[in-house]
């Protein structure tokens, strides 16, 4: 906390805000739909996004590797991926992209609940097939990105950080218990 | 039940039964579907109706959870409505319906041991005050601190205030029309506590909510929180929790073993700064000890932080996501291996050749030639 502050003037909630000076806030979180019916062009961009298939099957390229697609695949893409989707012959891809700038990834990830045994970034991204509680929660939380981001309330942002926490445990759960999805393996 | 106050916030529903919840003196009928928000500064008496059960459902939401949420500036005069706010919210299906399903799910999430359910269970407790604030706004013209009783209104006037060095006669003159003993008396009455213990225990809470942030010293937090002395603050802690400082964080701290939830320290300012810094800029040059002075640190402290908290160091991440960056140029571009090495923040190729074969055990040649042969035509 470099600012100065006097007593008189401090929160009764210490508030994050007070001790975060820099721009490292989650300041803009914004989340969109996606219908994709053709291959898309290469994609790169300076922010995190979680994306999460809602229906729909096809192909994701990152990297040089291809993953399967089907509903419920949730997966973590960094300012490192380059990615582009390719639909199923006869079938539209419907996805969701939440997109926030690093700053906040990282806050996201300073969350006390959020244990860092070693800071990584692995050649492979995170990559899950949600089922059961979890999958409710990410499409509970996928629903409120959309709605948030189109009502644009005072709190929304609050509210935009919560849904893309609840993804980033939706995940960290997914790993733990297994549920990554491999790139498929062509030489099979 | 006898009364109780808690360090940490609580959100209570009602899940069945009919009783009455007395907060600082003010009572509240409540029934099947009613939600409470039992801040810190609110001393709380359960009572059932005679020959009735009341059965609740109880989570804690800890300040420290609540200041990390917090990170959009709030005017003190918001802050001061969500303080003041109405505990409990009469039953309303729109407002309340959305909290009770979070109560549930947050239920049902505590029963999985898994970190990630952790994690997410941290984001309900937010999403619901979110919801409690919203619900609780509409009740703001008719609930509000001229509508509620003298204990009450002098307890939140010390809740909004406790950073400050406060008196009785301080209160009294901001509250008008009552004399400081009528406020001294007010208070006892509807928390039990006589005024410097209820201020003394409100200062003591809101130091509370600093603890986990990595990098703030304890005189420092005392500071914020009104102790002109360091001693001062250090006795008054131990005389209320038992407990340094010291000891009390270590409690609070909790390595995830013998399937206990993991809680940790939330990362520093400088080293969120820092990382935010790496993923903008890593493909430009980036020299360590200038990301230390921009963020008033040196490189030492810079370099000690990413040991602490990320177990590696900030050279080695950077190398990492130019690694990452070059291979996803090497597989999705044509480009020469030279202009990648410049196009991901390397200063030739030769050494972008080193540090990818250091971390991925081949050169960038033959990770592209294997990359190749992975994706479907």
């Amino acid at each position: 906390m470099s600012k100065a502050q006097s007593p008189d003037n401090f929160s009764m909630f210490g508030q994050a805000d007070e001790y975060f000076e820099k721009n490292v806030l989650p300041r803009d979180v914004k989340g969109y739909q996606r219908i994709i019916t053709r291959t898309t062009p290469y994609n790169h961009s300076h922010d995190t996004h979680y994306v999460f298939v809602r229906s729909g099957t096809g192909i994701l390229t990152m990297n040089g590797l291809d993953y399967r697609l089907l509903p419920n695949t949730l997966t973590c893409l960094s300012p490192f991926n380059r990615y582009r989707y390719t639909p199923d012959p006869g079938q539209k891809l419907d996805i969701v992209e939440c997109r926030f700038n690093s700053g906040a990834y990282v806050y996201l990830i300073s969350n006390p609940y959020y244990k860092i045994k070693h800071f990584d970034v692995p050649t492979e991204p995170p990559i899950v097939r949600v089922s059961g509680f979890m999958k409710d929660i990410a499409r509970q939380a996928i629903a409120g990105i959309l709605e948030e981001s189109a009502k644009n309330r005072p709190d929304s942002t609050d509210m935009l950080f919560c849904y893309i926490t609840d993804l980033a445990g939706v995940i960290y759960d997914g790993i733990a218990s297994g549920k990554t999805v491999k790139p498929i393996d062509y030489s099979k | 039940m006898c009364p109780v106050m808690e360090n940490d916030g609580l959100f209570i529903l009602v899940r069945d039964g009919v009783g009455s919840f007395i907060i600082n003196g003010e009572e509240f009928v409540v029934g099947k579907g009613h939600v409470a928000w039992i801040q810190a500064s609110q001393v709380l008496t359960i009572i059932p109706e005679f020959s009735s059960a009341l059965e609740l459902w109880v989570c804690v939401y800890d300040y420290q959870l609540l200041n990390y949420f917090l990170f959009n500036k709030i005017s003190i005069t918001d802050e001061t409505g969500i303080v003041n706010a109405i505990p409990v919210l009469p039953y309303d299906e729109e407002d309340v319906a959305p909290i009770i399903a979070l109560f549930e799910q947050y239920e049902r999430l505590s029963r999985l041991s898994s970190r990630g359910s952790a994690v997410v269970r941290s984001s309900y407790l937010r999403k619901i005050e979110l919801l409690y604030n919203r619900a609780a706004k509409k009740h703001s013209e008719n609930y509000n601190i001229n509508t509620m009783p003298l204990g009450r209104r002098v307890s939140l006037y010390i809740a909004t205030h406790s950073t400050q060095a406060l008196t009785a006669a301080d209160v009294a003159e901001a509250l008008g029309d009552v004399t400081e003993n009528d406020v001294k008396h007010a208070l006892l009455v509807a928390t039990g506590m006589n005024f410097n213990q209820y201020y003394m225990r409100l200062k003591l809470v809101f130091t509370l909510s600093y603890f986990l942030y990595y990098s703030l010293q304890f005189d420092y937090i005392a500071a914020c929180a009104g102790f002109s002395m360091d001693v001062g603050f250090y006795r008054k802690f131990k005389a209320m929790t038992g407990l340094t400082p010291q000891a009390y964080r270590e409690r609070m701290l909790c390595d995830g073993s013998n399937g206990r939830i993991y809680r940790g320290m939330i990362l520093s300012e400088t080293i969120i700064s820092a990382m935010n810094y790496l993923y903008e800029n890593f493909s430009e040059h980036i020299d360590v000890d200038t990301i230390a002075g921009d963020l008033y640190t040196t490189g030492s402290v810079l370099r000690s932080h990413f040991r602490d908290y990320l177990h590696t160091s900030c050279k080695q991440i950077l190398a990492l996501f130019r690694v990452r960056y070059a291979e996803s140029l090497l597989t999705t571009t044509d480009l020469p291996i030279v202009d990648i090495s410049i196009e991901s923040g390397f200063s030739s190729d030769r050494t972008l050749g080193r540090v990818f074969a250091e971390i991925n055990g081949m050169s960038p040649g033959e990770f592209r030639k294997m990359r190749s042969r992975k994706v479907g035509k």
